[in-house]
């Protein structure tokens, strides 16, 4: 019976997800995997969103909810669809994914592929919460959401007597496993986590389309083992902690900046804007790169022959995220930040004084990169790559998505220069899964500078993205429109 | 110039194959080989048959069914909080207590005391007293003792 009423959750994703889908428009040679990622990854967010915004209102995640979300949104998506006629019905087209199946390196990869999948699955759903931050973080305040809801705030929150478990935190998961809960009409910490499983598979998508874009699909299928295979990553991905959650929310929208810097459609910087508000919502960490997102986006008018365009676009993009961010601001305003406080933390005395631990942590980086069993050999083939394919870097894609990566990496270490913590035990303890949140970049990354090597070795089956703008709503005008 | 050109054209071509294939290679490796996470958490899995994990199970049972109802409130005997160890497994019961017994609380220490971490749990233990155990409602107090030997017995009281 618990499957039947899974069934709502899932449900609830999917028809989430595929109203995202219609968001995102045509693109110019949709692809199955696109789609498909876009409609886990942002199904599961708007779920969470969703049920944090229900909550608002007094409503806690139970089975009543769940059914009228659902109706509603199948009668919004019918609506469309009748509004738009067959037209609709064709533009939602489904390519098959090409996977050259005499090719034996590419089928290895795929089942590998599922192999990675299977142990996060495994993981998600075999275990109870047991890592200590996903019962002490994420699980209890899950619990505390379905059993009291959020409005009138709950005790919970002002408690300092647990605020080891972080009461300023934001929701993002707590809402997921409290769905699980709703549906359920019970506590069930194993199948509490169904949500990160399919986020780590829309993330999988995500990485792998971004990759054939670019690349032939055996090298993307690569590009997308070594990215969902990372040690860290499998380690982390359905343990119930909220950072395989941040990452994928955060890397759909990368690759909606980077869509938006290459055909400038409305819909890929309001995807931008509502993936960086989700991620915001999900970890503290995903409201800086949501910051850092809308920042670039207001880079991206210089130098451009269509820099209204852009303007507007990265003004979009900032107020989507600032509309979506906006009502946990105000919610979670009262509530004690008696833990690291990082924002108050920030100060030039502080940075100052701690100038001593950059030696520390700056080695720690370094140890990290070259980990082997954590990382695998990301980092370093992303290393070697940039090297060889440097003229990656004529492209603005390229230079947009290794100033985030920059940027991202910055702030980590800004984080460790002023943790009130001791910052050994911090390092050992955090760092992994801090830069886990940049893996998938650096796939994308190691896509952007293989597609160039690929191109100067006059290898023309790719297809290498330039920075284009469409004249016509539909299609791609062949020139270049902005210089990186 | 036109070897400059055949260098990197030579690279082009010899570069990313090789290059994903020893980093696929070398995933398989950190994942599958002897003492990998991923290894271990499968034939964990198996090994378990979807039971949950003894300890846990344990501490689950002790907050959430075998005292039902009311708050409870922990005493550890015998434990150094220098030794790490020590301070883990206080740690873990206060986190899983208040996790497992959820919606009635666990206290170690005031409710006013700010707990931010293990260590600040174990700086801020008190002594349970009749004003507490009214305020707070109290109605268990779990005592984790812990022997010279090291072994850990736990017994329950009722103090309503």
């Amino acid at each position: 019976m618990d499957w039947v009423w899974l069934t709502f959750y899932l449900a609830a994703i999917v028809v989430f997800g595929t109203a995202g889908a219609m968001l995102s428009g045509e693109n110019e040679k949709p692809q199955f995997s696109h789609k498909l990622g876009l409609v886990v990854v942002f199904g599961t967010g708007s779920l969470g969103y969703g049920l944090f915004l229900l909550a608002l209102f007094g409503v806690r995640p139970t089975r009543w909810p769940f059914a009228v979300l659902s109706l509603v949104a199948v009668m919004v998506a019918g609506a469309h669809l009748i509004r738009r006629g067959k037209a609709s019905l064709r533009g939602v087209r489904i390519e098959p994914l090409h996977v050259a199946w005499s090719h034996v390196g590419s089928a290895a990869l795929l089942i590998l592929l599922v192999v990675f999948h299977s142990i996060v699955l495994v993981h998600a759903l075999a275990f109870p919460l047991y890592e200590w931050d996903a019962f002490a973080i994420w699980g209890l305040k899950a619990k505390v959401i379905a059993a009291e809801g959020i409005v009138p705030q709950p005790t919970y929150f002002t408690d300092v007597s647990l605020s080891y478990s972080h009461l300023d935190y934001p929701l993002m998961v707590p809402f997921l496993i409290a769905g699980v809960y709703g549906v359920l009409g019970r506590v069930d910490d194993q199948i509490a986590k169904l949500a990160l499983p399919l986020l780590y598979f829309g993330l999988a998508c995500l990485v792998f389309t971004f990759s054939k874009r670019r690349l032939p699909t055996s090298m993307a299928l690569a590009v997308a083992v070594v990215v969902m295979g990372s040690p860290v990553m499998l380690r982390w991905a359905g343990s119930g902690n909220a950072d395989v959650p941040m990452t994928a929310f955060y890397t759909t929208s990368v690759v909606c900046l980077s869509e938006w810097g290459e055909d400038s459609k409305w819909c890929s910087c309001v995807l931008c804007g509502v993936m960086s508000a989700f991620a915001a919502f999900t970890k503290n960490e995903g409201l800086v790169l949501g910051v850092f997102n809308c920042a670039i986006m207001f880079l991206l008018p210089i130098r451009s022959v269509h820099w209204k365009r852009r303007l507007a676009g990265a003004g979009l993009c900032t107020a989507v995220f600032l509309l979506l961010v906006f009502p946990w601001f105000v919610w979670s305003n009262g509530i004690p930040h008696t833990h690291e406080n990082y924002l108050a933390h920030l100060r030039f005395s502080e940075i100052a004084k701690n100038a001593s631990r950059i030696p520390i942590i700056l080695a720690e980086f370094a140890r990290q990169i070259v980990s082997l069993s954590r990382y695998g050999l990301l980092w370093l083939i992303l290393i070697v790559s940039a090297m060889v394919g440097w003229r990656a870097f004529r492209s603005r894609t390229t230079v947009v998505v290794w100033s985030l990566l920059l940027l991202q990496l910055g702030v980590y270490a800004l984080i460790f220069l002023v943790t009130p913590w001791d910052v050994h035990v911090q390092l050992r303890v955090a760092l992994d899964r801090l830069l886990l949140h940049a893996v998938p970049l650096g796939g994308l990354l190691l896509a952007l500078h293989l597609s160039f090597v690929r191109q100067s070795n006059g290898d023309s089956n790719n297809r290498v993205e330039l920075d284009v703008i469409p004249l016509s709503h539909h299609a791609a005008h062949p020139s270049v429109g902005d210089k990186a | 110039m036109e070897n400059k050109a055949n260098t990197v054209s030579w690279l082009a071509a010899v570069v990313p194959t090789p290059l994903l294939a020893v980093a696929v290679l070398c995933l398989c490796v950190a994942n599958f080989g002897s003492g990998a996470w991923s290894r271990n958490i499968c034939l964990e899995a198996l090994k378990r048959h979807g039971e949950m994990p003894e300890y846990l199970a344990k501490l689950d049972d002790l907050f959430g069914h075998q005292m039902p109802s009311g708050n409870v409130w922990i005493e550890f005997k015998g434990f150094n909080p220098e030794r790490g160890a020590d301070e883990g497994f206080m740690t873990y019961v206060y986190y899983r207590g208040n996790y497992a017994g959820y919606p009635r609380r666990v206290y170690v220490s005031p409710p006013s005391a700010v707990v931010n971490n293990g260590e600040a749990m174990v700086q801020q233990r008190a002594v349970l007293d009749q004003s507490l155990t009214q305020r707070l409602r109290i109605h268990w107090m779990v005592v984790f003792s812990r022997n010279e030997q090291g072994k850990i017995s736990v017994n329950i009281l009722r103090t309503q």
